[in-house]
């Protein structure tokens, strides 16, 4: 009985959209939902499990993309396809990418953010944005202004959800930041597997130190890892956090040198099953450094 | 034996030298470095998204950068109130003048500007109400 509601509830959904999107990232495909409603029809192209590191779009899901007028991205370079996408869905297709608003972490050694940093991901910009709550309510009200301006009838109704989800997300910034308080400031030093924390780290004035590069996949160098594990002791590291969906090897190799505690993996690319709502992301990833570092 | 060997030797080494050159140039692998995506820069136009945040609703209201008056219509029965404007933002920054006035009988009340161009850091700086006025010169700097 509940299937068959559920059901129903979806083909009215489409039934009675205004207009059709796409997203590229599930996380955003949730935000399109919250400020939509039931006047957009969201395409999940990177479904929840996905690697948004390697995702591409393949012809079947170009063909599932017909008929919508906007595509979402993340942006930050993270999708190395879009011209190819744009070419494939016709100019009449805008693609959008919704962290563009959100001012860029540049991964640099010397800089305050990064205790060090991987050789091979100086100079990149992290492309995990969706870590900031000050810049998810840059993405909510971006993507309330393109909806209006693809659906002008419904251009109120987005600008108020737009406001509501921003309010929201204010409130999981203040829940967060009571929580890191429980954290010593000596103790805000996060060690994660790829650089993927540059936006949480700034936003909650920790140092990061990440050991591979931006990809999941990303190998650390020898000499680096040795960089890494000096820092670790000399700064007192008091854990350091896997993450989902990544290999774990380098992480257990550093907890076998140092002795230093491992945290709850954390959520890093914000697409595991479960976890591609920003409130879940966060609650999940702010109790895990928490407990760990408190 | 016909020939001089240490020619031969020679020729041999030339024409080895002749190939080897644009071999090696084939087989030596080269990185080329893709060039890294760009942070953004701070002076040019931005996308600004511009909030005036108040504790008491003021009976009026006046941003200005230059000529340029923003919040122009905007109803203050309720706050924030919020719009969107092109600024052009140069490395030394840039400057309003804000102005506000309550009724009669209101408290020391406070105004906060809140300035968050696309791709730069949220800016915001409160004042305090001097009487039932306030008028103030606001700088921001992104560096």
């Amino acid at each position: 009985m509940k299937l068959f509601t559920a059901l129903l509830c979806t083909l009215a959904t489409v039934a009675s959209a205004e207009i059709k999107v796409a997203a590229l990232h599930p996380m955003i495909g949730n935000l399109i939902r919250d400020v939509g409603g039931k006047n957009v029809e969201v395409i999940d192209l990177l479904k929840p499990g996905g690697d948004i590191h390697h995702f591409e779009p393949s012809a079947k899901d170009i063909a599932a993309m017909k008929g919508t007028k906007l595509i979402f991205a993340s942006g930050k370079h993270i999708e190395t396809y879009l011209d190819n996408l744009q070419d494939s869905v016709g100019a009449g297709v805008k693609i959008i990418e919704v962290g563009k608003p959100v001012p860029s972490v540049k991964i640099e050694k010397g800089q305050e953010l990064f205790m060090c940093c991987p050789e091979h991901a100086h100079g990149g910009i992290d492309p995990h944005w969706w870590h900031s709550p000050s810049g998810m309510q840059r993405a909510v009200r971006y993507i309330g202004e393109e909806l209006a301006a693809a659906d002008p009838a419904n251009a109120e109704v987005y600008k108020a959800n737009a406001s509501a989800e921003e309010k929201k997300i204010a409130g999981y910034r203040a829940w967060a930041q009571q929580q890191i308080a429980q954290i010593p400031k000596a103790n805000r030093k996060l060690v994660t597997a790829h650089a993927a924390f540059g936006y949480f780290c700034k936003e909650f004035g920790f140092k990061s130190l990440p050991l591979l590069g931006l990809s999941r996949e990303d190998e650390a160098s020898p000499k680096y890892i040795t960089e890494a594990v000096k820092t670790i002791r000399e700064q007192g590291i008091k854990a350091i956090f896997a993450e989902d969906q990544a290999n774990p090897k380098i992480i257990n190799q550093i907890v076998s040198e140092t002795g230093v505690k491992l945290g709850e993996p954390l959520i890093a690319d914000g697409t595991a099953p479960g976890f591609t709502k920003f409130e879940a992301m966060l609650r999940h990833n702010v109790d895990a450094v928490v407990k760990a570092l408190r | 034996m016909r020939g001089y060997p240490p020619i031969h030797l020679l020729v041999l080494m030339l024409a080895f030298g002749a190939m080897a050159v644009p071999l090696v140039n084939l087989t030596t692998a080269r990185t080329v470095a893709a060039a890294a995506p760009r942070a953004e820069q701070v002076a040019g136009m931005h996308k600004t998204h511009l909030a005036l945040r108040f504790a008491h609703a003021p009976k009026s209201i006046s941003l200005k950068m230059g000529e340029r008056e923003f919040f122009r219509e905007s109803a203050l029965n309720a706050s924030p109130i919020e719009t969107q404007a092109e600024l052009a933002i140069p490395t030394d920054g840039i400057e309003f003048i804000l102005s506000a006035e309550w009724p009669d009988g209101t408290p020391d009340t406070a105004l906060t500007l809140e300035v968050e161009p696309d791709g730069l850091d949220t800016k915001t700086e409160t004042r305090w109400s001097i009487g039932t006025t306030l008028t103030e010169v606001i700088s921001f700097q992104w560096k």
